[in-house]
């Protein structure tokens, strides 16, 4: 038997590199996690190391500041110590040369022995009005040495001098500035101590001891023990992050199987004859069935090993641009350990050879006269397909399960769920595709001869239509599902963002109208779109007094979103979410005139009430500037335009607010957000793609004498390539429709179970109908381009020689 | 002969014994009666032609003897082997130690090279080739130069003779052949049915032929006569005009 199995092998090795391929795209997937994990956990290690390697004996989990400092002085008068130093962390806000900045500020230690920061360029400060830079943040801001940088300390502006920058290593202690340990003390409640570390004068464990008894409360570990477990805080998110593409490598398996079965599906139906054969010369069933899922277990195992080598140049390559990229990031070199290598080959063998198993077992079913009469479609239908049923219908009952189970939050239940639910909806396709195929027929026959007879042989075998629709349903399925879980997600976002921050930017004034010079600056300021002066003034609004601002048709519409907003009417006033003020209605005066309106609430409109322009003019014969809308071009910089913005405000005493800057950050962890689980997802989409040239093609070449017959019948080379063309584009239409509802449905539950808890209602379906209709053309383009060769080829077989064939 | 000796015939001489065999196909209107209650013995070390017209059960009849279909009811005995009751994987076994078989085309599998494809069912069997055996063979088929060739790069007479070699490769109690120069010219049919005749007379091969062609029925020691499910009448030592005769007596 073995023989036989490496024979063909051999000989259908063109036929097994979809199956090939996808197996090593799936375990290459999971290698090259692993051995990027593993790269950044070591980085992880060697920041630490670099931090914290010099102090043998660390303190730390002390409570308020103040009881550092105590503690810090104790432990210098500890016999056995040598050296002390404290690590201090404080926030705060800086101007740079491009503007005001929210930074972080690192300690750099008194005693030489236990300082890790290095001079890249310059020297470390010394005085107490030096300062180093991180080196990467020194060149985005444009400081140089020598510059001069204001920090807003509570007790007045500190101004220092950059006197050098510090190549940083994003550790514990990373920090974009770096001040002299003693002048944390002037930076009040600003600073906070991280922790305490010293040295030893050679004897850590009776210092120790000695220290241990000397400090009341507090934790006191060795160097070595602190290291491991700040090694330890600083890997978790890696290792959370590693479970979360593993989820992503096991959808991209899932489907590796799925592929792998259909593979084998088509390949056996090829083989029906040879198979026979084999059971005529006596090969028992069992035998049949075991030399399957052998093939299976080697392509397994040749994918496996191609996938660890493929997966490891992958981390080789991440960890060679992460480095280039982004220096500051710390990154050791890949590493396989033996699990992290021999669990994805060990997933890889098991799944392959599962996926080989069933087609294997209908393969061995094959009765030894088909090889005498290899025309005869032998269907085993009653109990086989009774038997399948009922397996969709388990299938589908346990997945619905787990899919309503994930919506309180689990993802992998959810993720579970819907696997199963989705391998039960394959065991249906040779019900579901072919009943579809059927409601179909009114169209096909439009197309005359050849469109009946496409019609008709997508139905005489309903499982090998299924085996080949199968695979662009499964493509179609996961596209749909990624590209509608993340409109809608985004369509979530925006809709929030549009609610909490309707104006990009506005100055507002409680009392004193603002300087007509202050609008016409704004107007020249880069990257704006427009700006909207809106008069306004005092008014009793209830019982309080707020300043009234009056929006015309202009002003509304550079508001975000937000109908009700857009659409003001007269007798309406949005007012700041910060009142006091309650009911439906409330009468608004100003000086004699008085109206009652109707109340509304916004958020992110500033401390000023709004009303229609037509309204204030009614109510107020004279009215001041009170307030500036202004909306940013939607390619501008964020951040510039909020600088520049507040530049011309606060002079003039100006309140600067607006959501610009949020919405831009927001939007931009969004996009990169979706892209990753795109990216991760397109791995599938990939291997799902595969699928469907392979099936495809496959099932084309399976037809050349019935192919052959037609042609000696008198259908012509094209009437036949049209009939090919049209059985594709007809299977292909209808996985895209099943595909795009089933992929819909699986988007609901996905947004809704990875988004629990972040939105305070769940994001609804939002359909992104033209990325529909562009799977819908690539499915079909998929299924005609697949079938283009092997029609071609089919139309060219003289039919003499195609009856005969083999 | 060492081949008479591993087979040693019944005291009857008789190689396989069928009684009151019936296969119907289908159920109601459709029902087809493939077999009628069929009574036949194929004598031991004899070349047996079993002819019909296209319909008339001969190859339903070769199936059942051979162990690849399930007669419907009657008794099938091949050597001390009663094959009405075994089961699938009994009849595999029976198959692989008892029969050869040589078919009208697809006889050999494409990836495998001749000598592979020889040697295929004691692979199957797990048993060591009897390489003795195997060479004389090789030499009697005249296959030595093409041992090592695909199917593809053999001639349709090489690959019957490859097919032939394959069947009696496991001694086997008969050797079924179901038109086995149906794909022919009549040169190379005349060459292959010489083979057959030769493994009869010199190994003591006891083989059963199915053919519709009288000059390839005349290479046979005996002829059967099938026609609508039924035994129609029986030759031995046939001519080709015999059997042209007996044929037209059964309207065929």
């Amino acid at each position: 038997m073995r023989t036989v199995i490496l024979a063909s092998m051999r000989t259908y090795v063109r036929r097994y590199v979809a199956a090939l391929l996808a197996i090593t795209i799936a375990t290459a997937f999971i290698v090259a996690i692993n051995a990027l994990s593993a790269a950044a956990r070591t980085g992880a290690g060697e920041a630490v190391e670099q931090q914290y390697g010099r102090a043998d004996l660390a303190i730390s989990d002390l409570g308020d500041p103040a009881s550092y400092v105590s503690t810090a002085r104790q432990a210098g008068a500890t016999p056995g110590i040598a050296a002390v130093a404290t690590n201090w962390e404080a926030y705060g806000d800086a101007r740079f040369p491009d503007g005001p900045q929210n930074i972080s500020i690192g300690s750099i230690a008194t005693e030489p022995d236990l300082r890790w920061q290095q001079a890249l360029k310059g020297r470390l400060p010394a005085a107490p009005d030096e300062i180093a830079l991180s080196s990467k943040r020194a060149k985005e801001h444009g400081v140089a040495i020598g510059d001069r940088l204001t920090f807003e300390a509570p007790g007045g502006d500190r101004r220092f001098i950059v006197t050098g920058t510090v190549d940083d290593v994003d550790g514990p202690l990373k920090a974009t500035a770096y001040l002299p340990e003693s002048d944390f003390a002037a930076l009040g409640e600003l600073a906070f101590p991280r922790d305490i570390v010293m040295t030893t004068n050679g004897d850590a464990a009776a210092a120790k001891a000695a220290l241990t008894a000397a400090v009341k409360d507090g934790t006191v570990s060795t160097g070595t023990a602190y290291q491991r477990q700040l090694r330890l805080s600083a890997t978790q998110g890696i290792d959370v992050f590693q479970i979360l593409i593993t989820i992503f490598a096991g959808v991209s398996l899932f489907v590796g199987a799925l592929v792998i079965a259909n593979t084998f599906t088509i390949l056996l139906a090829q083989r029906a004859r040879d198979l026979a054969l084999l059971r005529c010369v006596g090969a028992m069933r069992a035998q049949i069935a075991r030399s399957v899922v052998a093939e299976g277990v080697l392509i397994g195992v040749l994918g496996s090993a191609l996938g660890v080598a493929a997966g490891y140049g992958v981390a080789l390559i991440g960890v060679a641009v992460t480095r280039h990229l982004s220096p500051e990031t710390p990154m050791g070199d890949p590493s396989l350990s033996l699990p992290s290598v021999a669990i994805p080959v060990v997933l890889g063998v098991l799944v392959t050879a599962a996926a080989a198993a069933l087609p294997a077992q209908r393969a061995s079913a094959q009765s030894p006269l088909n090889a005498l009469h290899p025309q005869d479609v032998v269907e085993l239908r009653s109990r086989a397909g009774a038997l399948r049923l009922a397996m969709a219908g388990l299938f589908l009952a346990g997945g619905s399960g787990g899919l309503l189970l994930g919506l309180s939050g689990s993802l992998p239940v959810g993720l579970a769920g819907g696997m199963l639910s989705f391998i039960g909806v394959l065991l249906l396709t040779p019900v579901l595709i072919p009943g579809a195929i059927r409601a179909l027929g009114p169209v096909a026959r439009r197309f005359g001869l050849a469109g009946r007879l496409a019609h008709m042989n997508s139905l005489r075998n309903p499982r090998r239509t299924a085996a080949t629709s199968t695979a662009l349903l499964i493509g179609v399925t996961l596209i749909t599902s990624v590209v509608v879980g993340a409109s809608s997600i985004s369509h979530k976002v925006n809709t929030s963002l549009d609610r909490n921050h309707p104006i990009d930017l506005m100055t507002t004034s409680a009392s004193a109208p603002i300087p007509g010079h202050v609008v016409d600056e704004l107007r020249d300021v880069g990257g704006i779109a427009k700006v909207a002066a809106l008069p306004g003034a005092d008014a009793t609004v209830g019982k309080d007094t707020l300043a009234l601002v009056g929006a015309d048709a202009d002003a509304l519409s550079l508001v975000h979103g937000n109908a009700w907003l857009h659409d003001l009417k007269p007798d309406e006033i949005v007012l700041p979410g910060s009142t006091d003020i309650s009911g439906d209605t409330v009468t608004v005066r100003i000086g004699n005139q008085f109206r009652e309106l109707k109340v509304l609430y916004g958020a992110g409109l500033g401390d000023v009430a709004v009303i229609t322009r037509a309204t204030l003019d009614d109510l107020a014969p004279v009215t001041t500037t009170r307030a500036v809308w202004v909306r940013a071009s939607d390619s501008a910089d964020a951040r510039d335009v909020t600088t520049a913005v507040t530049a011309i405000g606060r002079p003039a005493d100006l309140e600067v607010d607006g959501g610009l800057f949020d919405r831009a950050y927001i939007l931009k962890i969004l996009s990169v957000v979706l892209a990753v689980t795109v990216a991760l997802l397109a791995i599938a989409v990939l291997i799902a793609l595969i699928g469907v040239g392979n099936t495809l093609s496959l099932s084309v070449l399976e037809r050349v004498r019935e192919n052959s017959l037609l042609r000696a019948l008198g259908l012509g080379s094209f009437g036949l390539r049209s009939m090919l063309a049209l059985e594709a584009l007809l299977m292909a239409t209808v996985a895209a429709i099943l595909g795009v509802a089933l992929g819909t449905t699986y988007a609901w539950f996905g947004i809704r179970t990875a988004t629990s808890g972040v939105f305070t209602s769940a994001p609804d379906l939002t359909m992104p109908w033209g990325q529909i209709g562009l799977i819908f053309l690539t499915a079909a383009l998929a299924g005609l381009a697949a079938c283009v060769l092997p029609a071609r080829r089919a139309a060219r077989i003289e039919p003499a020689a195609g009856l005969v064939a083999d | 002969m060492n081949a008479v000796a591993a087979h040693p015939a019944t005291t009857t001489g008789i190689a396989a014994r069928v009684t009151g065999l019936t296969k119907v196909y289908g159920s109601g209107e459709a029902q087809v009666h493939a077999l009628a209650g069929v009574d036949l013995a194929i004598e031991d070390a004899r070349f047996t032609a079993i002819m019909g017209p296209s319909g008339s059960g001969k190859s339903t009849l070769m199936h059942c003897i051979a162990g690849l279909d399930q007669a419907t009811s009657g008794e099938v005995i091949v050597g001390d082997h009663s094959l009405a009751t075994m089961s699938d994987n009994e009849l595999t076994r029976f198959r692989r130690h008892h029969v050869g078989f040589v078919f009208q085309a697809f006889n050999l599998l494409p990836m495998l090279t001749a000598k592979q494809n020889m040697l295929l069912p004691l692979d199957l069997a797990g048993r060591d080739p009897d390489w003795p055996w195997f060479d004389e063979l090789v030499d009697v088929l005249a296959v030595a130069d093409r041992l090592s060739h695909r199917p593809t790069q053999l001639s349709g007479g090489q690959q019957q003779r490859v097919a032939i070699a394959r069947a009696l490769m496991s001694r086997p109690q008969i050797v079924f052949a179901d038109e086995p120069t149906g794909n022919l010219d009549s040169g190379t049919s005349g060459e292959v049915l010489g083979f057959l005749r030769r493994s009869v007379r010199e190994l003591g091969q006891t083989t059963v032929m199915v053919t519709h062609e009288p000059s390839a029925a005349a290479y046979a020691d005996r002829v059967v006569l099938i026609a609508d499910g039924k035994v129609a009448g029986q030759l031995d030592d046939p001519t080709q005009d015999g059997i042209l005769n007996a044929l037209r007596q059964i309207g065929a």
